[in-house]
């Protein structure tokens, strides 16, 4: 089952004084499997909470359709087994969270008695046990977060939208949200995020998808997107004298790094790999370790902006 | 306190200061308003001004009474001339045409003044506008009989009135009295008794009140020469 | 159900925001003029109040409905507390729908409670109750539900504070419209005529909502007048909010 689909998604926005008609999102095709985390990642301004708010109706497309688990977006009780979380969320200050959390169970239609359950299971699992009670006005941006987090997850929706959920927030804040998207993917359901911090999808995503200007530039499994690309080998070696570390200088892509007695060199390949690991042994060195290296997610993003400001 | 704090607190207590002898000598400079018993109304044409009010000109209409009261206050108390009252109770009752206090009052008020044209056409304006109410013909017909001594006018607004529902059991008795032609100080100490006892009005009763006084003593004067002969 | 929580949302926003503080001003406003005008009037004291009291009833409601109503639904967006509520399974109408009950309960509760405030002091000045107010009240209400829907229609399409002018242009006109179409009869040539009667159709005679004087005077209305202005101001009602939804059904929440 695909728990997102879109096909030549449009959406354009009038802007400025003249209203000149601009294009922000650009056929956007994009499918998300049922139980999958996806990144969607883009640096600001790149559409990314404009695709977020057109698959949940808050914006209508310009052209192209969108299918959330498989029922066209539009009709409004296709997000009965969603959850949103917006970026930045503002609530109700006047409210507490109890309260707010309350009220969004009304609007889901969830029965009371098991609004009840359920308001106080997710103020535990935020970790905001204690603040029920507070009015949202009192509530730092963390709890914010948390408290949003929590009111996408009333009615335990199979479908977890969430925009930005890891921004503003400090350390230990985006570990808690990380945790909780974990947590969510261990229960099978489909997470379905945008992010700018890399880092952090990295992480937790199975897919990502990269949207630059409007238009889905990369989208795939971490492993494929990643695994592609030139690879390096760093090996460290111990107890090395130094006219061997020149001598194998040569060997590698750049000047080896001599510090303390240990040597660290970057190879390009298994062939290199393996003379030098040879010669090492001869000269009676130690191998102290071998990393291959490959490319993060972070250089591919921005090798992908760059090549998309040279477009 | 930094220097910028001590020179705002200065300036506000300067200008707290200063505030009042500003204002006295702008008061001297102002426009003198008029002497007397204040400036005469501002009479608007109900007919522009009743649009203009969406919707509130009842609220309107109780405040121009209410200036109207005033007006007729101060005027009776000093110079006795009362040249806008007429103008005053004909702005209340076209603003609202239902008042019949504006009605029964103001046409008083008018009498007292001797303005009697302008109270009948006010008494009149009621009347055409409020064709059910029994107190406007009444008043209308005890003008005529008390101020004017016009009897065939007063029983014919009388007529009027008794043909109102609510009326009170006394006009037929006072039609009678009129058809005969006689006792008219009894009569119109009874229509004062009349009025004196229909009213709740504080000031109508205590009008009624002096006026039955006259009466009597009116009455005394006409009997103790008789026993004195 | 959905509706019904949204506009019990409002009503909630309403009290925190202290809107039904005008309730007190009103009774201090009430008891202090009735004290003055009983010292000053001769004559028409209960009349006096009761205009008063109606007068207030409509133009404390008519403020609330304007200034209340233009930010109901803009407010949400500038605050971006839409985005929770519009991404659960609830379509646009029923979020105007659920808006308009919440301040229409708000003005209830004003309108009640000043209600029963005015018959009080009718009843201390009078010695007895005053019930032909009722039908005013009951039509003061109607006139504030249509401004209401008329504020979250222009709301929906422009600025809060051009919404307000907006709103509050509708009530001046439809007060008016009745007087300007007579005055047009009788002194305008055919064109001004034919705007005036164009004008009268597209904005509801708010003059005709108005039976303050009539109630107080416990004048006859003609029979049926009462369903009949219930009828016509449910007829502009449907069609404000019908508007209303139709623009809010196509606008992008950015």
């Amino acid at each position: 089952m695909l728990a997102i689909k879109t096909e030549g998604l449009c959406k354009d926005y009038r802007l400025g004084f003249w209203r000149r008609r601009t294009r922000v999102l650009h056929a956007l095709d994009l499918t998300v499997e049922a139980g999958e985390t996806f990144g969607y990642l883009g640096p600001n301004g790149a559409g990314k909470t404009t695709t977020l708010k057109l698959l949940l109706g808050l914006v209508l497309p310009s052209a192209g359709r969108a299918w959330l688990l498989e029922q066209e977006v539009g009709d409004p009780e296709v997000r009965a087994a969603v959850g949103f979380l917006p970026e930045n969320p503002s609530f109700y200050d006047y409210l507490t969270g109890e309260e707010f959390l309350a009220y969004g169970a009304r609007l889901a239609g969830i029965p009371r008695r098991r609004a009840r359950e359920q308001i106080a299971a997710l103020l535990d699992q935020v970790g905001l046990m204690g603040a029920g009670r507070m009015q949202l006005r009192k509530y730092s941006k963390g709890m914010l977060q948390r408290i949003g987090l929590a009111q996408a997850l009333l009615g335990d929706p199979p479908l977890v939208i969430l925009d930005e959920p890891m921004s503003g927030l400090d350390p230990i804040g985006r570990k808690e949200v990380r945790d909780i998207i974990l947590r969510l993917r261990a229960e099978g359901r489909t997470v379905f995020f945008s992010s700018h911090i890399i880092p952090d999808v990295e992480m937790i995503c199975d897919r990502v998808g990269i949207l630059l200007g409007g238009r889905l530039a990369r989208v795939g499994r971490l492993d494929e997107l990643l695994g592609t690309e030139v690879e390096s080998v760093e090996v460290t070696a111990v107890g090395l004298p130094e006219p061997i570390v020149e001598e194998l200088g040569v060997l590698a892509l750049a000047p080896p790094l001599v510090q303390g007695g240990r040597a660290l060199f970057r190879l390009r390949g298994d062939v290199e790999v393996d003379k030098l690991l040879r010669r090492v042994l001869e000269a009676g060195g130690r191998i102290a370790s071998v990393t291959p290296q490959k490319r993060g997610l972070e250089e591919l993003f921005l090798a992908e902006v760059r090549a998309g400001a040279r477009r | 306190m930094s220097r910028r704090g001590v020179l705002g607190a200065t300036l506000t207590v300067a200008a707290m200061i200063a505030v009042v002898p500003l204002s006295l000598a702008l008061e001297r400079r102002a426009p003198p308003a008029e002497g007397g018993v204040g400036p005469a109304p501002v009479l608007l044409r109900a007919s522009i001004l009743r649009p203009l009010l969406l919707g509130f000109h009842p609220l309107a209409a109780d405040l121009y009474w209410l200036r109207t009261i005033q007006y007729f206050g101060a005027h009776l108390q000093t110079d006795e001339q009362i040249p806008h009252l007429y103008g005053l109770v004909d702005l209340v009752t076209s603003l609202d045409p239902h008042f019949i206090d504006a009605y029964q009052i103001g046409g008083l008020f008018l009498a007292i003044g001797k303005r009697f044209p302008e109270a009948i056409a006010i008494y009149e304006k009621g009347i055409a506008a409020n064709p059910q109410r029994w107190e406007l013909p009444y008043d209308l017909g005890r003008l005529y009989f008390l101020d004017l001594k016009d009897e065939a006018q007063a029983l014919r607004w009388w007529e009027v009135t008794d043909r109102l529902p609510g009326r009170p059991h006394y006009v037929p008795r006072f039609m009678a009295r009129l058809y005969t032609k006689t006792g008219s100080l009894e009569t119109a100490f009874e229509l004062w008794n009349a009025m004196y006892e229909g009213s709740d009005n504080e000031w109508v009763r205590k009008t009624a009140k002096q006026e039955m006084q006259k009466i009597l003593a009116q009455m005394k004067a006409q009997t103790a020469p008789k026993a004195g002969r | 159900m959905r509706i019904v929580a949204i506009a019990f949302m409002a009503f909630t926003e309403a009290v925190r925001d202290r809107i039904l503080y005008s309730l007190l001003a009103f009774a201090l406003a009430m008891i202090g003029s009735s004290i003055v005008l009983v010292r000053l009037s001769v004559g028409g004291e209960a009349k006096i109040v009761k205009d008063l009291g109606l007068g207030a009833i409509s133009l404390v409601g008519v403020l609330i409905a304007v200034f209340i109503g233009v930010g109901l639904v803009s407010r949400e967006i500038d605050r971006r507390t839409i985005y929770t509520i519009m991404a659960r399974p609830i379509c646009r109408a029923e979020f105007i729908l659920g808006k308009f009950c919440g301040l229409g309960l708000t003005l209830l509760v004003n309108v009640a409670v000043m209600t029963v405030g005015l018959l009080s002091l009718a009843w201390l000045l009078e010695g007895r109750w005053s019930p032909e107010l009722l039908p005013a009240v009951l039509l003061a209400y109607v006139e504030l539900l249509l401004l209401t829907a008329a504020a979250i229609l222009f709301s929906a399409f422009t600025t809060p504070t051009l919404s307000a002018i907006f709103t509050l242009s509708v009530f001046v006109i439809g007060r008016l419209i009745g007087d300007l179409r007579a005055f047009a009869e009788q002194f305008g040539g055919a064109g001004l005529r034919a705007l005036a009667t164009g004008l009268s159709y597209v904005f509801p005679n708010l003059a005709r909502f108005n039976i303050s004087e009539a109630s107080v005077h416990a004048l006859p209305l003609g029979t049926g007048y009462i369903p009949l202005a219930l009828l016509y101001g449910g007829a502009y009602l449907i069609l404000f909010l019908a508007a209303a939804m139709a623009i809010f059904a196509r606008q992008d929440l950015k």
